[in-house]
């Protein structure tokens, strides 16, 4: 596609999911160009989450539609959103469990998933790839045991370690730093702004030290909306935003419903 | 095919249907909750028609057709029991790990069974209706045995009072809470542990009526709670798990169809094809015909 | 690929029972080669259940189309050129059914043993797989498909001989099958099957295929996220499963000489999956040496108290599951390379359900 480098990478385009009767988002658009940074943040139940459900085709919008580089993807499988290079890492670690940190990182570095194109070994360059991520990880001493056996920490670090293995265009972060100490918090911003630039990022948190490390622009969501974007330090000072945050008495008890 | 015949049919269905759904109830149940399935719920349907025997035995001579009112409240406390100390030994200790609870379970079937057999021989042993359903209706052409009239009233209100017990009460509203979320609940002071044994005790009770029913219509035998968890699962199935409504009006379904089918066709190859219709219906609608939705269900 | 202490076990194993026709007598002999026929079929269930985490309870459906395959070619050699297999001419049956008709052929017949079972057990899996049925829904599927084949078997006199099965064979290949020499013969051909299962088996898990498999297991959504079709990877371990009780099926009816409905059953898939967990389902050496090692049991008890066998039986399902979750296998281990599935004895609430759903 010759006009990619204007286009947006990641495309949403007045996206609506309801649960029920409940929509946890309502005509939500959002655009992010290549290569680019973009933070989102939004007080808890205000659809982060389910955004990026909706971007990998776990959840389907009832309207709208996620564009990917200029394709259509929100009916596509979920694996085939995969296969296209976005990749998320979710809230709770997801690292597979029964495989050893290695063997987590292979398969995450593979690009042949298919059912009988996975009987190939993995191939020296994997491999190679594999081990660099396992000492950028610090997890060279550990690679050989079972990924369940890990510390929740570095079970964090695989899973990142795996995000990076899988080299995507597009890369989803949600809140990657929970249960994260402050160094490692800081080690891991250092990590996605070097991402950035190859990569497409979208990350979500709620650590706004976190975010302010990542100097990027803020994409504010409010009951699944778009609420305001612009940079931390505006939005800081925007009473709006931070009434949404700490809430009237009867908004914070609709954000908990 | 005349009218007589098939509305014949029918009500054998109902009736069929009555006793599935009094047996799916409790699997629903528990499986609603816990994730549970218990292989050895049809057992609880076995030990609620032996102990109709034993009532007939021991209450007959004296107490006459009255024997039938011993027979419920001991069919229902005894079966409770046995799925209490079911709950209590077995059950609880696999939380997490369905597959492996199903595969207990169905040691634990083995072992009821021929504790059976050798508590009452591998023929079934005959329950006499009391005398006052001995007798049929006759609608314009149609028989109705009065014995599979009074089944479907059972069910009916076995249906009624789940639905009050559910729908109505505080225990039920706790049920329904820890089924919509159990750490919710929990921090909400539902005591989930003491609930799963209840409920879990209270659906082998439900079947353990239904083995009531079952011994009037026909003897009781070692296998037959075997003959009827393939349905009643069935029934869970095409209903939608923890879906009361949804297994009342599969068992219905799945009643009638058998019914007409056998009228048809043989009774073997009916029932292969019922099975085959229950995986082909899977493919329409994999959740069942009412599915819950509830965040804490996604990975059932 | 230096080989694992497991690989050197099985092989010392199979060289030992290699031999086992020049110091067991003909009855131990046969004894043997069955339920070594049967250890095919746990190999499979190791790959479906214990790697792929998919509990299928009717397995004797893919065994039952093996055996039944061999058989109607048994049966149609052993009947005079012309005529109609006996049962069919008692149950008034006048032509040969036209499923039978291929069976005529020994080439066509090996040919279905080795794709039929496949073929449905791929089916089956598509038809649950695709529409992402899991968990205890799956074994209760296989278990009704069992069921229902068992059923019609049971139910189709005239084209299936209905419970009494099929039997009464004399030759296969043009080899008389009631010589001693035989089944000396078919030992080795089943103890080769069993080593090619194991072997073949081994070799498969071990590439990343095993690993997906296991990620799986574990996690389906998080593989899926990770860019794999978990449906495919599944069906293909189901396939492979039935191929392997398709394969035990036909040998196990050549052993005994017969095969009925009755020896397909819920009973015989549910038997096959305790003696895999008792020796490890996630280990093939273990549910294939459980299987075994099961059966002679079974054998010896059995024949002494038929009563106390389903007393035993019960509380092997009962006590593997809660006190050997992982089998002797796991026991053995000295490195638990298995994963443990979730064992959360006396935790307030079942947690997985809640972690999996943050997913
Ligand atoms: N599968 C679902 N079924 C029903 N409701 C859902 C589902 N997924 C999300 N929701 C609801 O949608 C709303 C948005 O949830 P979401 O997880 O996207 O919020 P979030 O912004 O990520 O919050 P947090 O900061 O707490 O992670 C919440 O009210 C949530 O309860
Ligand atoms: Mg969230």
């Amino acid at each position: 596609m010759p006009s990619e480098r204007t286009e947006p990478l990641l495309d949403v385009r007045g996206v609506t999911v309801a649960f029920g009767g409940f929509k946890a988002l309502t005509n939500l658009s959002l655009q992010v160009p290549p290569g680019h940074l973009r933070v989102l943040i939004g007080p808890n139940g205000a659809g982060k989450s389910t955004l990026l459900d909706t971007i990998i085709g776990k959840v389907r919008p009832d309207s709208g539609e996620v564009r990917f580089a200029g394709r259509v993807i929100s009916r596509l499988p979920e694996h085939r959103v995969a296969g296209l290079g976005i990749c998320r890492k979710f809230q709770a670690p997801g690292v597979l469990e029964g495989l050893t940190a290695r063997e987590n990182l292979l398969l995450a570095a593979r690009r042949d998933k298919g059912v009988l194109s996975i009987l190939r070994p993995p191939t020296p360059a994997e491999q190679t790839r594999a081990d660099e991520l396992l000492d950028l990880t610090g997890l060279t001493g550990r690679a050989a045991i079972p990924a369940a056996a890990l510390a929740h920490g570095e079970k964090q670090w695989l899973e990142i370690g795996m995000v990076v293995a899988a080299d995507p265009r597009l890369l989803l972060l949600d809140e990657p730093t929970a249960g994260m100490t402050a160094q490692e918090t800081a080690q891991t911003a250092a990590l996605i702004q070097t991402m950035a630039g190859r990569h497409t990022v979208l990350v979500i948190d709620h650590d706004m030290h976190f975010v302010d490390l990542l100097n990027a622009p803020v994409t504010v969501l409010h009951q699944g909306q778009v609420f305001r974007e612009g940079d931390l330090a505006t939005l800081r000072a925007d009473p709006a935003v931070m009434e949404i945050y700490l809430g009237r008495p009867r908004e914070a008890a609709h954000a908990q419903a | 095919m005349d009218f007589t015949f098939i509305a014949g049919q029918l009500f054998t269905g109902l009736s069929v249907a009555s006793i599935l759904l009094l047996a799916a109830l409790g699997l629903a149940l528990s499986f609603g909750l816990m994730r549970v399935i218990n292989m050895a719920h049809g057992e609880f349907l076995m030990v609620g028609g032996y102990l109709t025997y034993l009532a007939a035995q021991w209450a007959g001579p004296t107490l006459g057709d009255g024997y039938l009112w011993v027979a419920f409240p001991l069919a229902f406390l005894g079966s409770a029991l046995l799925g209490a100390v079911m709950e209590f030994t077995v059950i609880r200790r696999l939380y997490g790990r369905p597959l492996d609870t199903l595969l207990a379970t169905f040691g634990i079937s083995l072992i009821l069974q021929q504790a059976a057999r050798h508590l009452f021989g591998s023929t079934g042993v005959p329950v006499t209706a009391p005398t006052w359903l001995s007798g049929a209706l006759t609608v314009g052409d149609v028989t109705l045995p009065l014995v599979r009239l009074f089944v479907i009233a059972l069910a009916l209100a076995v249906l009624g009072g789940m639905w009050w017990l559910l729908n109505r009460s505080r225990f039920g509203m706790q049920v329904r809470a820890v089924n919509a979320s159990r750490e919710m609940a929990a921090a909400l002071g539902v005591n989930t542990r003491a609930l799963d044994l209840l409920v879990f005790a209270l659906g082998a009770g439900v079947a353990g009526v239904a083995g009531v029913g079952l011994a009037l219509i026909a003897p009781v035998n070692p296998t037959v709670g075997a003959a009827y968890i393939v349905n009643a699962f069935l029934v869970v199935v095409v209903g939608g798990v923890g879906s009361v409504l949804g297994g009342a009006a599969a068992a219905v379904l799945l009643g009638f169809v058998t019914a007409l089918a056998e009228g048809f066709t043989s009774v073997s190859l009916a029932q292969a094809a019922l099975l085959l219709l229950v995986v082909a219906f899977l493919q329409w609608k994999p959740r069942g015909l009412i599915p819950t939705t509830s965040r804490a269900l996604e990975d059932a | 690929m230096k080989p694992s202490p497991g690989a050197l076990v099985t092989l010392a194993l199979l060289l030992i029972l290699a031999f086992a026709p020049l110091y067991l007598g003909a009855y131990p002999l046969t004894l043997l080669g069955r339920v070594l026929a049967l250890s095919v079929a746990a190999v499979g269930v190791t790959v479906v259940w214990g790697r792929a985490g998919i509990l299928s309870l009717g397995q004797g459906l893919f065994f039952g189309l093996g055996g039944y395959a061999l058989a109607m070619h048994l049966k149609l050699t052993a009947t005079p050129p012309g005529d109609l297999p006996d049962f069919m001419v008692y149950n008034g049956v006048e032509r040969l059914p036209w499923f039978w008709a291929p069976f005529a052929s020994a080439p066509l017949t090996l040919l279905a043993v080795l794709t039929l079972p496949a073929a449905a057990a791929g089916l089956v899996a598509w038809l649950m797989f695709r529409r992402r049925i899991t968990g205890v829904y799956v074994s209760i599927i296989t278990q009704a498909l069992l069921l229902a084949f068992v059923t019609w078997l049971n139910g189709a006199q005239g084209l299936t001989s209905g419970t009494n099965g099929i039997t009464d064979f004399q030759t296969f290949l043009g080899i008389d099958l009631r010589s001693p020499g035989t089944t000396r013969g078919l030992y080795w051909v089943t103890l080769a099957a069993v080593a090619l299962a194991l072997g073949g088996t081994a070799a498969l898990l071990r590439t990343p295929f095993g690993q997906v498999l296991t990620a799986i297991r574990d996690n389906e959504n998080r593989t899926r996220f990770l860019g794999f079709n978990p449906a495919a990877f599944k069906i293909a371990a189901f396939m492979l499963g039935g191929l392997l009780a398709g394969v035990s099926g036909a040998l196990y009816t050549l052993h005994l000489g017969t095969i009925s409905p009755a020896m397909i059953g819920t009973a015989f898939s549910l038997e096959l999956v305790v003696w895999v967990a008792l020796g490890g389902r996630a280990s093939l050496l273990g549910s294939a040496a459980g299987l075994v090692l099961g059966q002679l049991a079974k054998d010896r008890v059995s024949s002494a108290a038929p009563d106390a066998w389903l007393y035993v039986m019960g509380a092997l399902f009962v006590l593997v599951v809660l006190v050997l979750p992982q089998g002797v296998a796991g026991l053995l281990a000295r490195r638990p390379r298995a994963p443990q599935p979730p064992l959360q004895p006396a935790a307030p609430s079942p947690v997985p359900r809640e972690v999996s759903d943050a997913l």
